[in-house]
Parts: structure tokens; sequence; C-alpha cells
């Protein structure tokens, strides 16, 4: 009986425990589809084209609402705040974010990051995508907080920006400076008055918190994260260490009159923000003596003729941009990718488009080339120039190296064979980095490693001199000198190398300096380009065939330079090289043009005796016909 | 297409002559033997080799004739092997080789042309018996399907047309050249069942 009473308690028990358990877990389900399948108010349209205004009250990003008078005031967070009516998480996901995201298709190659270290005569570029050519951050040390206080300057913020370092010290930093959230204004402030170079000033500074607010007008910071100490609490400010009398705590302020009687804040915010807010982070300059200022170059044809960057790179709430390539729709969830290349938008006429004529080009150039090949980038030279671009040397940032010859060097138009086969225009970055060979793979060192072997061993110079001198850019180093950095990098790891100018170097069993040139880490990094695009009347073609096919033409016999801080490796490379053509072949090909217009005129020479002959005997045959009709009669 | 189209025609074009060869009573009067076959087709194209009782303009005749024969074989491979066997579009050196002999061919066959005309006339009295209606008829084929072919290609070197026409000029040149080529394998056929019925 007492055993009946205890079984069926137990039974009693565990089925309770069970349907417990049962009923957490449709909770929790209930739960997690109720996150899922919110709908936040902003994101969900009325149909009106008008731009809803946003007058709105800010949220820190402890979730408080920001009242002036309130101590602290506290920068507002873009997660909170413009999160309470748009989903952050999706737009998060978006191709400006989601670099770091290991599900996400890298696509078509794109612009790296270059990370340039020049004292150690290091040029690499890097990508969390999974470009061919491209080394992970990590390979060179970056872990991600590094990454961003080196690049975050022109990044919109989100992604990479939210990930918690895996260095302890890093993360100490991390609360305190806060994480670097999207910077919705970045793209979608209307504001003639914002100031995105404050972005990158603010995480030079460490105050990722504070970004955001930093490049509104109606905010300003002050004080650095950075000379705190880490035990700062932002959220309760406290009296500063006396040891370090300079330092101020980081803090902003808001304009007198930001905030209305119910403490909302108006933002001026544009769904179809100006090409401006898109050139902050995808400008280029192209340097050298005899290249004229910004202000004597011609802007992209598209933009001249009225249409802003974002016409054709669209996106939705997903903000899963078009880049506007052929065969986007293989790697983009974005349903415009399918009509937003050149070809789409020009043979279907998309908002105005000309639809080409290409009068006179045969048809096999566009099985061969892409479009930019010919319509994008300056017209190709004897010589390739350099340039700048904002992501690799931060234009527009506050105190950047105006010097042409600044590192990274970008070099460009390069007529090269693509993925796809077809020669399009590229610029080009000449990786050189210190590595470890193993099994013929070559993988970078630690830059923290390079500075205290490689960088200390190149900054012994001869007794005479202070310190080495610069010379375009790079330290002047000669092979001795690459031989002195590989020995002292031997001294720490197996195999050590130098990659530079398409060159692996290494040293021999005898301690003397050997190179490999095939080695695909010491390949250049292309990356196609679009713009600017040239109209029709200066593309390639426009004028003759000549404009490739002949002897001289850059298109196919430009110099390329070869980039390399050893002035005597220092060299070019033809452009057929990287097409992928044969140079005697070509150079026949170009020669037979010169030939051409007697083949004109001969084939129409002959196609007159033959139409006349073919006439003659024609008109003879009716003559025939007719005398024989006559006969008949 | 025309891939499918070229190997198709050229086919046909041989089991054709193949049947003839075996069918008909005239042609098999011949004896078409390998060695025959190829003693015929080594005859025409050494025709200067050989002891020459023709006058400066029979030379001449001969010259352009044995020049454009010539021209035609290699713009023939270097057209139709790059399509038919390689799959691919004729590029490189097939190409530069095709528009190298391009305009000799041009130019042997006007000469042939003017110097041969006369004698293919349909209502021609001075050479009867010497050719054959099927001849001649193959004979102004050739040159009016030579006249669309050249003039195809050569107005699409001028800015004239855009895409559209000059995919019609390509397609135009392509398909005139294949006519032209079967054209010109039935002539010889032709001519050397001629020689062969005269022996």
């Amino acid at each position: 009986m007492r055993k009946g009473f205890l079984y069926t308690a137990i039974l009693v028990c565990l089925a309770s425990v069970s349907l417990a358990a049962d009923a957490n877990s449709d909770a929790n389900l209930r739960s997690d589809a109720s996150l899922s399948s919110t709908v936040f108010s902003g994101d969900q349209s009325d149909g009106s084209r008008a731009v809803p205004i946003h007058i709105m009250p800010l949220i820190d990003d402890e979730g408080g609402k920001i009242i002036p008078d309130v101590e602290p005031i506290l920068p507002f967070s873009t997660r909170l705040t413009c999160g309470a009516c748009h989903d952050y998480e999706k737009i998060n996901h978006g191709w400006h974010f989601n670099a770091a995201e290991p599900n996400i298709a890298p696509g078509r190659v794109g612009q790296p990051w270059i990370f340039v270290d020049a004292g150690t005569a290091t040029q690499i570029p890097l990508s969390y995508r999974n470009w061919p050519g491209a080394f992970r951050p990590e390979s060179v040390g970056l872990t991600s907080w590094k990454f961003v206080q080196l690049f975050g300057r022109q990044m919109p913020g989100g992604g990479i920006g939210e990930i918690e370092s895996s260095n302890p010290d890093e993360i100490v930093r991390g609360e305190i400076s806060g994480k670097l959230e999207i910077n919705c204004m970045t793209c979608h402030d209307g504001d003639p008055a914002h100031n995105q170079a404050e972005f990158g000033d603010q995480i030079l500074r460490q105050n990722l918190r504070w970004a955001a607010a930093a490049t509104c007008s109606f905010a300003s910071v002050v004080g650095k994260t950075r000379d705190m100490r880490n035990s700062y609490d932002p959220f309760m400010p406290q009296p500063l260490p006396m040891d370090d009398p300079k330092a101020i705590a980081p803090a902003v302020i808001y304009r007198k009159g930001t905030f209305d009687q119910k403490n909302q804040v108006f933002f001026d915010i544009v769904r179809k923000m100006p090409s401006e807010r898109c050139y902050f982070c995808h400008s280029n300059y192209d340097v050298g003596e005899d290249k004229p200022g910004k202000w004597a170059a011609d802007e992209d044809v598209h933009l001249a003729a009225g249409l802003t960057c974002v016409d054709c790179h669209r996106n939705g709430l997903e903000h899963d941009i078009t880049r506007g390539y052929d065969g986007e729709t293989k790697f983009s969830g974005n349903p415009l990718s399918a009509v937003s290349s050149c070809q789409s938008c020009h043979n279907e006429g998309r908002l105005g488009a000309p639809e080409p004529k290409h009068l006179g080009i045969p048809p096999i150039h566009f099985d061969k080339l892409t479009c930019t090949a010919c319509h994008s980038g300056p017209k190709p030279e004897s010589q390739t120039i350099r340039t700048k671009t904002a992501r690799a040397h931060g234009l527009g940032t506050y105190n950047v190296n105006k010097s042409d010859d600044a590192l990274p060097h970008i070099i460009y138009p390069v007529f090269a064979k693509q993925a796809d086969g077809k020669i399009g225009t590229h610029k080009l970055v000449w990786p050189s980095f210190w590595g470890a060979l193993k099994d013929n793979e070559v993988t970078p060192i630690e830059i923290e490693t390079v500075r205290r072997t490689v960088g200390a061993a190149l900054l012994q110079t001869e007794p005479n001199q202070a310190e080495r001198n610069m010379v375009d850019g790079w330290p002047a180093l000669t092979l001795e000198d690459i031989t002195k950095g590989l020995t002292a990098l031997g001294k720490e790891i197996q195999g050590p190398v130098y990659v530079a100018g398409g060159k692996v170097y290494s040293l021999d069993v005898s301690g003397k300096l050997s190179e490999q040139l095939d080695n695909p880490a010491a390949k250049p990094y292309l990356w196609p380009i679009a713009h600017d695009v040239r109209p029709r009347a200066q593309s390639l073609g426009a004028g003759t065939c000549q404009d490739c096919h002949s002897t001289d033409s850059g298109f196919f016999f430009a110099d390329v330079e070869v980039d390399v801080p050893v002035a005597s490796e220092k060299g070019i490379r033809k452009m057929v090289e990287f097409e992928e053509l044969s140079s005697v072949y070509t150079k026949l090909f170009a020669w037979s043009f010169v030939f051409r217009p007697w083949l004109k005129v001969i084939a129409i020479g002959a196609s007159a005796i033959l139409a006349a002959v073919l006439l003659l005997y024609a008109l003879k045959g009716l003559d025939f016909l007719i005398k024989m009709l006559a006969d008949r009669k | 297409m025309f891939r499918t189209v070229s190997i198709i025609a050229f086919l046909v074009t041989f089991a054709g002559i193949g049947i003839c060869c075996l069918v008909l009573p005239r042609c098999r009067q011949c004896g078409w033997t390998p060695s025959a076959i190829l003693k015929r087709a080594i005859h025409i194209f050494t025709m200067l080799l050989l002891e020459q009782k023709a006058g400066a303009v029979g030379i001449i005749r001969k010259l352009a004739y044995l020049l454009a024969l010539v021209c035609f074989v290699v713009l023939a491979v270097t057209s139709f092997f790059p399509v038919l066997v390689l799959k691919e579009s004729i590029n490189g050196y097939w190409l530069m080789l095709h528009a190298t002999f391009a305009p000799v061919f041009a130019i042997a066959l006007t000469a042939l042309v003017i110097l041969w005309a006369g004698s293919y006339h349909f209502n021609s009295r001075t050479e009867a018996g010497k050719y054959e209606l099927p001849q001649k008829i193959c004979f102004w084929l050739i040159v009016s399907l030579a006249l669309p072919m050249v003039l195809s290609i050569i107005l699409s070197m001028f800015t004239f047309f855009g895409t559209e026409g000059q995919e019609f000029l390509l397609n135009t040149h392509r398909y005139c050249a294949l006519l032209l080529s079967l054209v010109a394998i039935i002539y010889t056929y032709l001519i050397i069942r001629n020689h062969m019925e005269r022996q």
C-alpha cells in the first residue's frame, strides 16, 4: 500500500515536472516567435513617398531617455534610439555591416582594407570577406578592436564594431569606450552640418559610444576614453585621477535648443541620401605631378546627368545594397541586383539610360570585355598612375597625410582578366609583408612580432645616419636590409620570408638571399572598379579601333608599376600579362591594324568589281531573255 | 546554331557527292578510286608546275585560280576549324591568318571573275562543251555569294552599324561563307569529274 502510494507520488511528480518543462519550452518558443515576428513601426511603409519627420526622444545605451539637464548626459545609442522603430538587427546584417559574418557569400572581389606599417615596409590587403588574395586581419594580429581603431574611420559602425575582442585588456577598454554601433546618420543624415570626420576622430580617442553623436550637428564631444584608467565608469563620472591632469573625461554636449518641450530631437533623415555621403568612404584621388586637382577632374557621367549613387545602388530594410555587377544575383538576396548592372539598366532603358549603339564595335568585344573596361576609370596611357582612396588613405578625415607618395600605393587602371573570364578595369596593390613559409604557403606574421624583430633590425642604420631615409613613402631598403630583417625574424619563427613586388624573398641554408617568383601570396591584389564612368564619346573605341589595337596602346602595352620598398627591385610589368594574353600575338594583332585601311580599300574595290561583273552579266542575261522572247513572238 | 547548321550542311554535301559517285551511271564510269581522286586533286593544285602550253593570259588565269583556291582553303580552315572542331568563335592566330589571306582572296577572286566570266557565260559558244551547266551555276553562285560575304565583313569595320547590325553582318558573312564553301566543294567535285570523264 505504502509502496503503491510512493510510486504514484513519484509518477505524479515526474509528470508535473515534464508538463512544466513543456509549458516552459512552449513559452520560450512563443517568445522567440514573437521576437522574430516583431514588426517595427518604422519598417512598415504606408506607401507615402514623403520622408517621415523624425522627431523623437534620444535613448542612451542604458535604455534611459536623455534629458538635457539630467546628469550624466550620455550620447544617444542608435541601437535604442533608431532601433525603437527600425529593426536594428536586420539592418546590421546588410552588406555594409556583415563582412565578419562567416556565412555571408563574399561576392565579387572588392576593395580590401590595406594595413600599412611604413617602419617595417608593410602594406597588406586585408578583409573579413573570403576574397582571394586578401588576408584575414587576425593573420597580422589585428583583433576586432584594433581593426576598428585602424579602419573604423571609414566604416558606418555596426558589424565588426560591435564584436567583442578576444583580448582581455581590450574587453576592459571596450567596456569603457562602448561599442561602435551603426551610425545611421553616416548615410541618412540630410543635415549639411553632419561631420563624418568626427566619427574617425572619436574612434581614435576610443570614444566609440560617443562617435555617432559627435557626427551630428546638434552634439559635440570632448575628452578621450583613451586617457581614462581601466577603472573609469562613463555612467558614473568620478573625479579624475590626479596623476593625469591633462586627461579630460569623455562627455557629450548637446547644442542649446536641440530638445523640444517634450525633450525630443529633430533628425533631418533622408531616404535618398546625397552622393556626398557615399563619397566620404568611396572617393578616390589620382596623384602625380601632372594630374589635375579634384576641381579639374570630371565627375562620373551618371552623377553629371543628375543621378545619385543610390539611384543604382539600392536596398530595402535589409540594407543588402546592390553592388551592380553582372552575376550578383548568385550572391545577393536583393531582387534589384538582377536589374542593377550596366547592361540591365542600359538595355532596359531604366532611369532614362540611353541604349548603347556601339557603332562599329564587333560583338566579340562584349564576350571578352566588361563594360567598365572601355567606359570606366582614366583612359589608359603609356604608364599606370597612382591613386588614393578614401578607405585606404583616410581621405576626408582629420590630419590625413596629403603627400602623393603616402602609403598604400594603389595603382590603376590595370586591365586584367576577372574570374568570369572578361577583361575589366582594376585597381591594384602589391602586397609587401613579412611572413612564414611552410609547404610553399606564405602566411603573414603578427605585426607586433615583425616590429619587435624586423623593425628593430631595420632601425639599425649607418653609424653616421640618425634614421632611415624615406623614399617614395617607403623606408629606403636594400637587399641587405631584407637579409638583415629575415635573419632577425628567423630567430623567432621558422621559414621567415619577405613578400614584395611579386616576389618571395627568403634565406637559403647558407644565409644568402634567394627569391621565388610564382608564389600566390606575392601576387598583386586586384579589385575591379566601376567608377568614374566616362561618357560615350570618351570611351575606348569611340575614336577608332586603334584606341586599343595599336602597337603602343595603353590598353595592351602600358607599363604597370611594380611597387616595392627595395629601390633596386622596382620595375614594370606589361599590361598584357594581367590580361593573360600572349604579348607576341597581341603585338602582331595590333600590327595588323596598320594594314586595316588597305584591307578596306582592297575589299571595297573587289566588291565593286564583283558587283559590276554580276550586273554586267545579269544585264547580258536580261538581254538574252528579251531577245529570246522577241524571237518566239 | 551556326555550328550545327554547318556540320549538317557539310555532311549533306559530302554525302550527296558520295551518293552521286556511287549511284549515277555517268559517275560510276569514272572509276572513283582514292588514287584517282588524289591524282586529280594534285593536278588541280599543281597546274602551274606542269608544262605550260597556255599563253600569258592563260597563265594569269591559272595563277588567279590557284591563288584563289589556296586562299579559299586557308580561309575555310581558319574559319571552320575553330568553330566546328574547337567549338569557339574565330579568334587569336586563326583570326589573324584569316584576315591576312582575306584580301588576297578578294583580289584573286576578282581577277578570276574578270578572266573567267566570259567562259562561264550561260550563252557561251566559244567554250562550248568545256564547262557544263552545273559548273556554270556553281561559278555564278560563287561570285554572287562572294559579294555579300566580302561586303558584310567590310561594312562591319565602319561605324555604320550598331550591335544588332554587327551581328546581322557577321551572320551574313558566316552563312555566305558556308554556302560559298559548299558550292566550291561541289564545283571542285564537278571539275574533277569532268577531267576524269575526259580521260
